[in-house]
């Protein structure tokens, strides 16, 4: 027992110091945002601001756009998340539970894109939403990414619909209801746990892709949060406003933790049955 | 195949589109052409040149919005020429996007898609073939004529106002596609007010500059601050070494062709490079070092020195101590072969895309930015070096005047006219050198083979 | 009746999720592979056949080369690091029972900042002169161990996979946390009252068990570690001396920055094909230490 008691404050010990140094790493951030641009050069890292001063906060907004940043990083992974899911799911749908000829080949194609990388795709993809229109747009930003996330939802929501009994969709055709409307009244909410941790996955992939919103935005009024910040970083480099983009990450931070802190449970077990299913 | 079809549908719809579109474009642009050819307003204001030096626009009325492009976000100059010009022509609207460095990428995919800035920095060089395509894919707007139209603020012609030694940079095959901003040229800067108190005396000769490293290192200074993480940045001792010992020319000839070991000139300038890193004349954890951190230790006194280009005050502007004072002598001479004098640089230079539907509000900024009160702003506030005749260097950073005097400025840069996976792997060479892994022979035996294997 | 009818949804259901995939996939992907053998190696498309040339200039690319190594390096430095630290949080969170809640919220807390948040932060942390980390360690008398851990050949690969660690640690350890949950704890009892140490119950229970978890796991850190890009160019952009570039940086350095992107396209083919093979064979060869129960 004493080993047990001995293990459990150890583990305590553990967490604590982990926790400790992310806290600290954020508050760091919030103190530092606060700092004159020339106190930040002046000032070891480790003391705290003279005063709390906003100002920075107020420049990153209106300056450094990380507002519009951020509206549009969650208008792009809203989006890209909903249609993924509707989409994945009707694929899906067809191909756990009605068997045609070809099922195999469909079924292939759609795995295809799981083990090829986004640089494989990165350079012609330019050219195809030039194409269509939809390039430095977040419209085709969100095909982009529809795309990405298709083969791995398609092979969670595949298996969750395979693993579904019959009897509710024998009962729905009994009562007179049509296939399509058992599809989405009926079956698609019985997947709903594996499309929450298909959405989870999708929010956080869509949350930090950073490589295809580098190459196919270029207008800053339509640029990610994470390629937001980064100009906003080079253009620290080029001016020395190191202190804005302090401010600019801790305002990126607040809503992210605060939806965290509300939705951690769904959170964790969202990460984990999608994972279980992969 | 119903997907094909739909696809098939789908792009012939957009090729409809994007005739139409194509249609109206030339439309607009012949109508340009025909309603304010430039030529003429220029025969006609040219009758009085005095009066077109107000701030009135010369052209008849301006309309539309334009986006133009800046190397450095929220420049007050570029601000206020631009909000000077919305002010005077109601309904137009100067939108700025960042176009340096690390946002290049993008701003090269929205040339691909035809979708490009009005104005944009950097892309086209006279002297350097690789930029070349952007004339002969026809994406620039031709300004020739434009040239003809007067100067603002001078009485001459706006093509006769840029100094002749930038000429060339704007030129290809005799058409002018490029307006110069402002001339930058690499320097080497130092702490005057330390240096004073120390009694070192600004450094002309290579071993001048040694013995003010080792003065500077016995005062427990660093000599010199530098960056480590940006190769092209460090890359600038190497460059002026090879120059100044080997000459320009050879230089060039040898990174294009080889021959780094024929010349013992090369590991001259190599040795003086390793003799530096092994003197520890490298600010302490430049390795680490980003390059605003680097000039920082600078301005901060920190450093006693630094290599760097002449935008280097307007940059550190508002992180320089109010008591700071710049001091510049030309990289110093180490009696090699080259030019022992030459001072290296380029123009700033921005295009106008020929894409551009609304061209002469660009031309607008353009001719404003290059103006002479533009000019003599940038010089009093950014101690910037005009691109135009006729405007004064600022002497408030010491020396600066003379080095441009005294040397031959030379508007080229080795740096610039390399190919990225040329200059990629030069970089890494000088790097190694810098960060003390290899030796001055070693440097030299890679820039052989390097030039040898990207020669074929 | 319902069967039949059920079969008309099989071409509109298939159909969008078909059509993302030929045109935002399929098709860039042959699309991809043609570039790979043309001459399109300036800002504007060209079109000309150059046959396997950009293939053979690959090969004899050292800092191609260099950059495929490093992104082996950096698979290993994650494999060395984050599974053991991985395991280290996981363990004990999956054990206790008060502020479970709150411990999970700071181990989760990266993951969901964005990725340049996480990559500039550690920039900064590991700056020689501003950092937190250098004068952490100055102020503790550690003056031996400061580095600069960014421009230091022997530590830039460790420090920026360190940095990416951190930010997406929350999701391995919670994706171990769901292998532990299936553990049955009267195992461990039972280990206990054989007289079993802690580790011993680790290795001969814990380990075995969660053995499929990991599995998947190392498989997805792979696919991951080969298309490291963000951090890599936020934090690096490959230096010193190449000595952190991967194949992503370097793709994206001579395709996009470059603007050679036949040779960029040619890269990307063969960093499709390695992941294929790898991945592959990394299976086969998992499948064969699985242990069943």
């Amino acid at each position: 027992m004493t080993g047990k008691s001995k293990g459990m404050r150890l583990a305590y010990v553990y967490l604590s110091l982990y926790s400790v140094f992310n806290l600290l790493v954020f508050v760091w951030i919030f103190l530092t945002a606060m700092k004159g641009q020339s106190e930040f050069f002046a000032t070891s890292p480790w003391s705290p601001p003279e005063a709390f001063n906003l100002t920075n906060f107020k420049e990153a907004w209106k300056v450094g756009h990380i507002g519009e940043f951020f509206a549009n990083s969650a208008y792009v992974t809203g989006i890209s998340t909903v249609v993924c899911l509707v989409v994945s799911s009707m694929a899906a749908y067809i191909l756990g539970r009605i068997p045609f000829r070809g099922r195999g080949i469909v079924q292939l194609v759609f795995m295809l894109g799981m083990m090829v990388p986004p640089f494989m795709i990165v350079i012609p993809l330019f050219s195809v939403l030039d194409s269509l229109l939809l390039l430095n747009s977040l419209n085709g930003l969100v095909l982009v990414y529809v795309t990405i996330q298709i083969p791995m939802n398609v092979y969670v929501l595949t298996s969750f619909y395979r693993s579904l009994p019959t009897e509710f969709e024998e009962a729905a055709a009994i009562d007179g209801a049509s296939p399509l409307r058992t599809f989405f009244t009926i079956m698609m909410p019985l997947t709903m746990p594996a499309l929450a941790a298909c959405a989870i996955i999708n929010i956080l992939a869509f949350w930090n892709e950073f490589l295809f919103a580098l190459v196919f935005l270029g207008d800053k009024t339509k640029l990610t949060l994470p390629i937001g910040l980064f100009y906003l970083n080079q253009g620290a480099e080029y001016s020395g406003k190191w202190t804005i983009l302090f401010a600019g990450m801790a305002i990126s931070c607040i809503p992210v933790l605060l939806l965290l802190a509300l939705f951690q449970k769904q959170f964790s077990r969202g990460i984990s049955q999608g994972a279980i299913k992969l | 195949m119903k997907n094909a079809k739909v696809f098939k549908a789908l792009s012939l719809m957009l090729v409809c589109m994007l005739f139409v579109v194509a249609i109206a474009a030339c439309g607009g642009n012949n109508n340009n052409n025909a309603s304010n050819s430039p030529s003429a307003s220029a025969s006609e204001s040219s009758a009085s040149p005095s009066e077109s030096s107000s701030a009135e626009p010369s052209v008849a009325k301006l309309t539309g919005s334009i986006e133009v492009g800046t190397l450095y976000e929220n420049d007050p100059i570029e601000k206020a020429v631009a909000d000077e010009i919305m002010k005077n022509n109601p309904g137009t609207d100067i939108k700025f996007t960042f176009v340096n460095s690390k946002a290049r990428p993008a701003i090269d995919q929205r040339w691909r898609a035809g979708n490009p800035p009005a104005i944009d920095f950097q892309i086209f060089n006279g002297m350097i073939a690789k930029t070349h395509e952007f004339v002969d894919q026809d994406k620039l707007l031709d300004l020739t004529p434009y040239m003809d139209s007067p100067a603002i603020g001078q009485d001459m012609l706006w093509g006769d106002s840029f100094l002749p030694a930038i000429k060339p940079l704007l030129t290809y095959n005799n058409k002018i596609y490029s307006v110069p901003t402002n001339v930058s040229v690499f320097l080497l800067y130092y702490n005057k007010k330390m240096f004073e108190d120390l009694g070192i005396k600004p450094p002309t000769t290579w071993d001048e500059f040694m013995t003010a490293s080792e003065t500077l290192k016995q005062n427990k200074i660093d000599p010199v601050a530098v960056t480590g993480t940006f190769n092209p940045y460090m890359q600038m001792w190497s460059d002026y070494l090879l120059q100044r010992e080997a000459g320009y020319d050879e230089t060039v000839k040898a990174i294009r062709a080889g021959g780094f070991k024929d010349n013992p000139k090369f590991l001259d300038a190599a040795k003086k490079l390793e003799d530096m890193v092994k003197k520890g004349y490298f600010m302490k954890g430049f390795k680490g070092t980003d390059f605003t951190a680097a000039q920082m230790a600078y301005v901060q006194g920190k450093t006693g020195m630094i290599l760097m280009g002449s935008w280097l005050s307007a940059e550190m502007k508002d992180s320089t101590p109010a008591d700071f004072q710049m001091g510049v002598v030309p990289f110093p001479a180490t009696n090699g072969a080259g030019d022992q004098h030459a001072v290296f640089g380029s123009a700033i230079m921005f295009s106008i895309a020929k894409s551009e539907k609304n061209p002469e509000l660009a031309i607008e900024y353009a001719k404003q930015l290059t103006s002479k009160a533009s000019q003599t702003r940038m010089v009093e506030e950014q101690n910037s070096i005009p691109s135009i005749k006729g405007v004064e260097i600022s002497d408030k950073v010491i020396g600066l005047k003379d080095a441009l005097s005294s040397g031959d400025m030379v508007m080229r840069y080795l740096g610039l006219e390399n190919d990225t996976d040329l200059n990629n792997a030069y970089g890494i060479e000088v790097s190694k050198l810098m960060f003390g892994k290899s030796t001055a022979e070693q440097f030299i035996d890679g820039l052989d083979t390097i030039a040898k294997k990207f020669a074929k | 009746m319902f069967q039949s009818a059920r079969r008309k949804l099989i071409l509109p259901f298939l159909l969008p999720g078909l059509a993302f995939i030929v045109v935002f996939f399929i098709y860039p992907v042959i699309q991809n592979i043609g570039i790979s053998f043309s001459n399109w190696n300036g800002i504007f498309r060209t079109n000309g056949y150059v046959g396997w040339a950009n293939y053979s200039r690959l090969w004899e690319d050292p800092y191609f080369l260099q950059a495929v190594r490093n992104t082996f390096l950096f698979f290993g430095t994650m494999l060395v690091l984050m599974f053991p630290i991985m395991f280290l949080l996981a363990i004990p969170l999956h054990a206790i029972k008060r502020g479970k809640y709150i411990f999970q919220f700071m181990i989760i807390a990266p993951v969901v900042l964005s990725v340049t948040v996480a990559a500039v932060l550690w920039k900064f942390l590991y700056n020689p002169n501003m950092g937190l980390i250098n004068s952490g360690l100055e102020a503790l008398g550690l003056e031996s161990i400061t580095r600069i851990w960014l421009g230091d050949s022997s530590t830039v690969l460790v420090a920026v996979s360190v940095a990416s660690i951190w930010h997406g640690i929350g999701t391995w350890v919670v994706l171990l946390i769901a292998g532990l949950d299936r553990i049955s704890p009267d195992l461990h009892e039972a280990a206990s009252i054989d007289g079993a140490t802690g580790w011993q119950s680790f290795w001969k229970i814990t380990f075995p068990l969660v053995w499929d978890v990991l599995k998947t796991l190392i498989i997805l850190a792979f696919i991951g570690a080969l298309q490291t890009f963000s951090f890599i160019y936020i934090m690096t952009d490959g230096g010193p001396q190449g000595n952190s570039e991967v194949m992503g940086s370097y793709l994206y350095k001579m395709a996009f920055t470059g603007n050679n992107f036949a040779y960029g396209a040619a890269m990307a083919l063969v960093m499709a094909v390695s992941i294929l093979v790898f991945s592959f064979v990394g299976n086969r060869l998992m499948k064969r230490d699985s242990i069943e129960y």
